[in-house]
């Protein structure tokens, strides 16, 4: 009995580890069909374990906290990465985990909310003056903020910080482009200038800061040889206690905080990159949260001991999986052909037969419920007949010889391959399924399994026909351009169309949030007619979340990347299981700042306003 | 005598440089000629939306990557000659201090699974080979090759499910516990220890019948010898000319052997690293590949190449110890 559980538990850790990493794929799969079938065998005498599912997004994970006094404020957080960290270098960070940690040890002047809209940073910023032809912003900051290492924080800091990313030397990824200068006025003025006006403004303008009484001398040195990378000096609700390299980092709640205080006094990452031992870890209450696969959050349905510890999370996600035509091929230039290509697709039925339904069908690069999310287009049909009519409309006809359709004026057969990443789960399927319909219609798809380095590389070199990816979309709609504008940094597919242009510049350019609202809205339109992309899905962010752990917000970003993120999480006072006890009085005690007004443990809708201070 | 064994030895060491030096030119030429680029993986990694082929080819320039292959492998070259190893591309950290750092857990565990490997190999090889083809040779080559052919994923797995979550009796991942350094030192060595028992089990017992069978063989090999057929007509106890005689020879091919595993002992385990949450060197050449991280893939493999070539040289002169007949002239 034991045995059988034993089995079918490394049963679905195998499968699971199918899911999430791609680099054990095979061997993996190999195994687990061995101990499926042992498993299948031996159902017959299996035991009754109690069907007791899990909830699913229940109500109390979104409680925010009203009453401070409910709230334990000695409480430990564990969060788990997948990877950890490289660096912790404010002006240096690429991945999500650091990004993830950086908010929590360092603060931006503005942030970005769980609806993609701009958050200031209340205890930093006082106000704001825009100038009325938007090209100079004025901020006057609050005295009395300091860094962790207790040197005062002014705008000259501010000013620094951004004549480091623009230094030549320093291997920084965001520069803050379409920003002319921004200076120090005085201590707590800053003032940025602007090349361009923009209605994007706090998503130009933000980036991350730097003590300049640190940095300054490492940059006239040597500017990527900086302490802050391992030893990071913020101005975040958190200060680094302990980092072992791809071990753990330890967190502690920093008693100089004048913003927020964030509930949990500890935060510890670790990190532990498989999923199938992550999730072992969850269900033996070692850590608070996890992000699952697909099999996973399925496999979790009818887990008793998970149901102890966690709760499932699920939401929808912008992040969107896409197969890039490459416009300068002879076969996708004309739209009609891309549109056919997606017509022979059944993305629906893939999602319900792969994906458990777990994934949303995407119409254009923007998620449903952003602001820019226009909700008239409808899906192309999958229909294989209407494809057909379409390439025959194309010029692409059936050759009874070949089976392969052919160009009549010049002989070009439709034959193409597809690239896509090694490592993403699912991709390879997708394109069997494509395949196999696609040969119906007598076209010849070729799969080419990439590592994603080269795959990169040959995507940037537009040496393709056809490439599948990923990419997220949750920043401001005018980013798109990017991706489809003609001159796009990332362009991959040579899209190039007068009309999305016009529309492109529309949207940098319009400041009314409706009327540019409709610009986008139209542009999905044109983008969803014309099938740059066959735009496949978003996926849904699914995660384990401690049944102790309130606050939660969604976001398109996930439920970690957004502000307030996890600063705004809280267990009640009660329900506390690690670390020391700690009330809100006690708390209180801790600190000369006159915390009590501040400790709304992020409650309500003022988040990140300015409604506290002196 | 003397002289020549000097002789010998300050040749295998000028030998040395040429043979790093192809080593090295042959690494950077396969790592450059593979397709990707640093600096693109980390534009595609970067979470700002507005990243462009602008900024990839000004963090190029930062990292020295647009100038000639042969000038930057030049460029290494010198730098190594001074013993600086370089940046990581990655962290921006030197080189020389990401794998100081990362050594220590993977050479713990290697070398605990390398002795836990010998020390029951040894005693099985040589029980074997005295009873050749008898039950024990047939059942425990029987059981070493079923071990062998068990992956060590799943091993792992299974291992970490069974005594990790079902009997709670050995921690899940890691090298030690969160709480280890308010531990007393013998507490830190009981924690080290529960932490290194199923990795190290996993990595040893794939080698189990490897080492067996060779030990097993040579084994028999000695026993063919004539001093053996001697020692026999002498009328010496048979456990007498086991232990005494033959399986201190036996062990003579074990040196260029163990010489070779030298490099294996810093190399790391992938996959055991990743379940075992283990931060060794294996995730840290693996993270590098993947990002293209160059100077730090140089420097493992500057390492790991230093590591068989002193490792062949000391397992030569250890041979010449251990075996008299053998001579460096």
């Amino acid at each position: 009995m034991s045995g059988l559980i034993e089995l079918s538990l490394l049963c679905r850790m195998a499968a699971g580890h199918r899911e999430g990493e791609g680099r054990y794929r095979a061997r993996a799969a190999a195994l687990a069909s061995v101990v499926l079938l042992s498993f299948v065998v031996c159902s017959g005498c299996g035991g009754e374990e109690a069907e007791r599912p899990a909830a699913v997004n229940p109500p109390g994970l979104f409680e925010r906290a009203r009453d401070p006094a409910q709230v334990a404020w000695g409480e430990r957080l564990r969060r788990r990465l997948r990877d950890g960290p490289e660096t912790l270098h404010p002006l240096l960070l690429r991945s999500d985990s650091e990004q993830d940690l950086m908010g929590l040890l360092n603060d931006s002047l503005w942030n970005v909310g769980p609806d993609l809209e701009p958050v200031v940073t209340g205890h930093l910023v006082e106000r704001t003056e825009i100038s009325p032809d938007h090209k100079v912003v004025t901020v006057k900051l609050r005295p009395g903020n300091s860094w962790h290492d207790g040197h005062p924080f002014t705008a000259r800091d501010v000013a620094f910080s951004f004549r480091a990313l623009r230094d030549e030397r320093v291997p920084a990824m965001h520069r803050v482009d379409g920003v002319a200068a921004v200076e120090a006025l005085d201590d707590f003025t800053v003032r940025y200038t602007l090349d361009e006006p923009t209605p994007a403004l706090y998503w130009q303008l933000t980036f991350r800061l730097v003590p300049e009484h640190i940095m300054a001398a490492e940059l006239e040195a040597d500017p990527t040889q900086s302490r802050l990378a391992r030893q990071p000096v913020g101005l975040g609700p958190y200060r680094l206690l302990e980092w072992r390299s791809d071990e753990l980092l330890r967190l502690e709640r920093w008693e100089g905080y004048r913003g927020k205080w964030p509930a949990f006094k500890e935060v510890l990452y670790r990190i532990v990159p498989d999923g199938s031992v992550a999730l072992e870890l969850f269900r033996a209450g070692e850590i608070d949260e996890m992000e699952l696969s697909g099999d996973q959050w399925r496999a979790l349905e009818s887990d008793a001991r998970f149901a102890e510890v966690g709760v499932r999370y699920m939401a929808d996600e912008a992040t969107l999986t896409f197969i890039c035509w490459n416009t300068k091929d002879p076969l996708f230039s004309d739209a009609r052909v891309r549109r056919a290509m997606t017509m022979a697709l059944d993305i629906e039925g893939f999602i319900r037969s792969y994906y458990h339904g777990l994934c949303r069908r995407s119409l254009g690069p923007w998620a449903e419920g952003t602001w820019m999310y226009n909700s008239d287009v409808r899906p192309l049909p999958f229909d294989p007949e209407g494809a057909a009519r379409l390439l025959a409309e194309a010029g692409f006809s059936e050759d009874a010889t070949t089976g392969v359709r052919r160009r009549e004026s010049d002989g070009l057969e439709f034959r193409f391959t597809l690239l896509g990443p090694q490592e993403s789960k699912g991709f390879a399927e997708l394109a069997q399924v494509f395949q196999h319909s696609l040969r119906s219609i007598g076209v010849e798809l070729e799969l080419q399994l990439l590592e994603f380095a080269t795959l990169l590389e040959r995507a940037s070199q537009h040496e393709f026909q056809a490439l599948g990816l990923a990419m997220g979309t949750a920043a401001d709609p005018m980013y798109i351009e990017n991706r489809f504008g003609t001159d796009g940094g990332r362009n991959y597919g040579c899209y190039s169309n007068p009309e999305l242009d016009s529309l492109l510049e529309k949207g940098r350019t319009t400041f009314d949030r409706e009327a540019r609202a409709r610009v986008y809205r139209e542009m999905q339109a044109l983008l969803y007619e014309e099938q740059p992309f066959t735009f496949v899905f978003f996926r849904s962010s699914l995660w384990a979340f401690h049944k102790r752990l309130r606050g939660l917000s969604s976001s398109p970003a996930g439920p970690v990347d957004h502000y307030p993120g996890n600063l705004a999480w809280w267990v009640k006072e009660g329900e506390q299981l690690f670390g020391e006890r700690m009330t809100f009085t006690e708390l209180c005690e801790r600190t000369d700042l006159p915390i009590a007004t501040w400790c709304a443990g992020h409650g309500g809708d003022d988040r990140g306003g300015g409604d506290r201070g002196k | 005598m003397h002289s020549g064994f000097l002789n010998y030895v300050s040749r295998r060491l000028l030998l040395l440089v040429p043979t790093l030096l192809g080593i090295t030119l042959v690494t950077f030429a396969v790592i450059r000629l593979a397709p990707g680029d640093p600096a693109a993986i980390q534009a595609a990694h970067a979470t700002e939306p507005d990243v462009s082929q602008q900024d990839v080819e000004r963090l190029r320039k930062v990292y020295g990557l647009d100038s000639p292959v042969p000038l930057q492998y030049l460029r290494w070259l010198f730098s190594v000659a001074t013993l600086d190893f370089g940046q990581s591309l990655d962290d921006h950290r030197p080189v020389v201090e990401r794998i100081a750092e990362r050594l220590p857990a993977t050479l713990s565990l290697t070398f605990f699974a390398l002795l836990l490997a010998l020390g029951i190999a040894i005693p099985i090889g040589v029980v074997a080979g005295v009873h050749q083809d008898k039950p024990f040779d047939r059942i425990s080559s029987l059981v070493l090759y079923a071990l062998y052919a068990v992956p060590s994923f799943a091993m792992a797995l299974g291992l970490l499910f069974l005594f990790g979550v079902e009997l709670r009796w050995l921690p899940l991942f890691g090298i030690r516990s969160d709480d280890f350094e308010t531990l007393a030192l013998p507490g830190k060595v009981l924690d080290l220890a529960r932490h290194h028992l199923l990795p190290v089990l996993c990595l040893a017992y794939g080698s189990l019948a490897y080492y067996a069978r060779f030990i097993r063989q040579s084994f028999l090999e000695t026993v063919r010898q004539d001093y053996i057929r001697t020692a026999r007509a002498k009328g010496l106890s048979e456990r007498s000319v086991v232990w005494r005689h033959a399986f201190r020879n036996t062990l003579v091919p074990l040196t260029t052997l163990v010489g070779l595993l030298f490099p294996a002992l810093v190399s790391g385990s992938l996959v055991l690293e990743t379940l075992f949450s283990w931060p060794g060197i294996g995730r840290l050449l693996y993270d590098a590949v993947l990002s293209r991280d160059y100077p730090t893939i140089m420097g493992l493999s500057f390492l790991s190449a230093l590591l068989v070539l002193v490792g062949t040289l000391l397992a030569d002169i250890a041979y010449g110890l251990v075996d008299p007949r053998v001579t460096y002239e």
